[in-house]
């Protein structure tokens, strides 16, 4: 277990360390001088020339790369362009906001795809199967911000339960306050993951009830309750819940239609001003952020699977 | 890695690459007929490709023209579809944006089905160190959330119709080349190939004339899928204000729009967005059914 462990971590290491030179290059293809950008159009060509200089910006772009990976992984993201302010607090609150959110939407995937997808997959074709089926198809295919424009128009405009609006005019999240805020855009993002969940759930449970030991423990007698939680859930539930950790890394980083929809404050709507301002360093910053989400949800989601699963770890 | 996370609703359609056995093509357009949830996608797909081809003719108002007075009016007989912001014409500007819709979906995908199968199919067949680095990148491109991806490709190279295709092929082309590359594995050590190297022929020809025929029909299903999802993509992304270049119209675009004015007509909002929503459904229907139909033959 340590040494799959191990070779895990230094894959996703790799990973990091090319990612990294992604994101790198393509800011760099930016046709934007940072200094005009900071500066503004009145400035002068000298005090744009000076301030280039002193960022270090007209050095080679390998020495640029490792300056601002080392500077990264101490902590220092740098300063952003448009709002002139560090960006490394910003990016903590907006990702605390993000995981309370995440946090959300999973007390909502969890047990409703799972259900789902266990009551399908026990009911085969038949009437329950049909309609889960086709309500995770619909899910899945509809695309992110229709749904959450469904539920505003549902829930907000119609039944007046819940406000459309998510924004916290600068506050941190605090779930005691804002909790009726939360409930739309954790909602959406949890409806878009559960159809794909769900179907995921139902295929793992009829593939075990197909296997040999199923109905092995089904003709010794076995109450088919016991053989349902003893043996059917345990096997399957394997392959979707790897499949929801891996999803976290979406759930963290990745609502960038939805909180954009919503007005959240979250990590997806700090990268979708950055990217629609032009903010450089706030971009590399926001993207390195969502690497480092991805590498760790995926570790996780390998090692939980080779946990959940014996023959993976052995061989 | 044996998830590739993309995104997250991108369930591949076909998980193990398995090479189907050999049919003649009437035969394969009568699965396709046999199946109803790929009539039904055909049929919605074939509305959405009338209306792109005739949009202009059918289109009641100019796209640009406002009307004075005429702000966020719900339908009505004047307005199908009922005013934007602007006073335009909500239907007519719904009509002509499902021409970019229907082209740049399948311009991106079928590129990005060239370029993958293209590496798939060539480090698939040579294996070795240059296959094994190929993949590995590859991997770690498919493990980039793909909006993000999308985001940096379009801020980078400036927002514009052909960025879009590109950003959209270069982030489906990872997960084809992956696909393309299982079903070579699985076909070069047949016996079809190995007679076609003992009579002499070349790579290119073993390649392209005796193993891509036979790899391109699971490639040509989950294309159709990832045809669906670009069409979502580029609704996304111009819900975020970063898809097709304004002024012309599209769906995402102008469903963010009507944001704002979901509290006085939600019909402004709904319509763009379930045109959107029935363009990729109507891919699945088709792809699930093509997969499903081709599940029972076997």
């Amino acid at each position: 277990m340590l040494r799959f462990t191990l070779r895990r971590l230094g894959l996703l290491v790799v990973t990091m360390i090319v990612l990294s030179m992604v994101i790198f290059v393509l800011s760099e293809i930016v046709p934007i001088d940072p200094a005009l950008k900071i500066l503004g159009r009145e400035s002068t060509p000298e005090a744009r020339t000076a301030l280039t200089e002193s960022m270090g910006l007209n050095r080679p772009i390998p020495e640029r790369y490792l300056n601002w990976i080392t500077h990264f992984i101490q902590g220092d993201f740098g300063q952003s362009y448009i709002l002139g302010v560090p960006i490394e607090p910003l990016v903590v609150r907006r990702l605390t906001n993000s995981l309370v959110l995440a946090a959300m939407a999973l007390g909502f995937l969890i047990p409703v795809s799972l259900i789902l997808g266990v009551i399908a997959g026990l009911y085969e074709s038949r009437l329950p199967d049909r309609v889960i089926s086709i309500g995770s198809l619909f899910t899945v295919s509809m695309p992110d911000f229709v749904m959450g424009m469904v539920l505003i128009v549902v829930f907000s405009w119609g039944l007046k339960w819940l406000p459309a609006d998510s924004s916290l005019r600068g506050n941190q999240v605090d779930l005691t306050i804002h909790w009726r805020k939360l409930i739309l855009p954790s909602a959406t993002a949890a409806l878009v993951l559960t159809g794909y969940v769900a179907r995921v759930t139902r295929i793992s449970v009829i593939e075990v009830m197909d296997s040999s030991y199923v109905r092995t423990a089904i003709l010794k007698g076995l109450p088919y309750r016991t053989v349902i939680f003893r043996h059917v859930l345990r096997n399957a539930l394997i392959a979707p819940i790897t499949i929801i950790t891996t999803q976290m890394n979406w759930l963290i980083g990745g609502l960038i239609v939805i909180e954009q929809l919503f007005n959240y404050p979250g990590m997806g709507s700090l990268f979708a001003s950055a990217a629609h301002d032009n903010d450089l360093p706030l971009i590399e910053a926001a993207a390195m952020v969502a690497i480092v989400l991805i590498v760790f949800s995926q570790l996780i989601a390998d090692i939980l699977y080779a946990a959940l699963n014996p023959r993976i770890r052995l061989s | 890695m044996e998830h590739p996370i993309e995104h997250p609703i991108k369930s591949p359609v076909i998980a193990a690459p398995s090479v189907p056995r050999l049919r003649p093509k009437r035969q394969r357009l009568r699965l396709l007929r046999k199946s109803p949830s790929a009539i039904i996608g055909t049929v919605i797909l074939s509305f959405w490709i009338i209306v792109a081809i005739f949009g202009s003719q059918i289109a009641p108002y100019d796209i640009n023209t406002s009307e004075s007075g005429a702000i966020w009016k719900p339908p009505s007989s004047n307005h199908l579809m009922g005013t934007d912001a602007l006073g335009r014409d909500i239907f007519s500007r719904l009509l002509i944006a499902a021409q970019p819709m229907m082209m740049l979906p399948a311009l991106s995908v079928g590129a990005a089905m060239l370029l993958g199968s293209a590496i798939g199919l060539f480090t698939g067949y040579r294996g070795g160190w240059v296959d094994e680095i190929v993949m590995r990148f590859m991997d770690v491109m498919m493990a980039f959330p793909v909006v993000m991806l999308y985001l940096l490709i379009i801020v980078a190279f400036g927002q514009s119709t052909v960025t879009l295709i590109l950003a959209i092929a270069v982030a489906a082309t990872p997960a084809i080349s992956r696909l393309a590359r299982g079903l070579v594995l699985d076909l070069r050590n047949r016996e079809f190939v190995a007679a076609a190297r003992m009579r002499g022929e070349s790579t290119s020809y073993i390649l392209f004339r005796e193993i891509l025929p036979n790899a391109a029909g699971p490639i040509l299903v989950d294309g159709l899928v990832r045809i669906g999802y670009a069409a979502f993509a580029i609704g996304a992304l111009g819900f975020l204000g970063l898809g097709v270049p304004p002024p012309n119209p599209d769906w995402g675009g102008m469903a963010f729009d009507a944001r704002q004015a979901l509290i006085l007509t939600p019909s402004a909002a709904l319509f763009p967005s379930l045109a959107i929503g029935s363009v990729v459904i109507a891919f699945n229907l088709i792809a699930d059914g093509l997969t499903a139909a081709a599940k029972r033959e076997d």
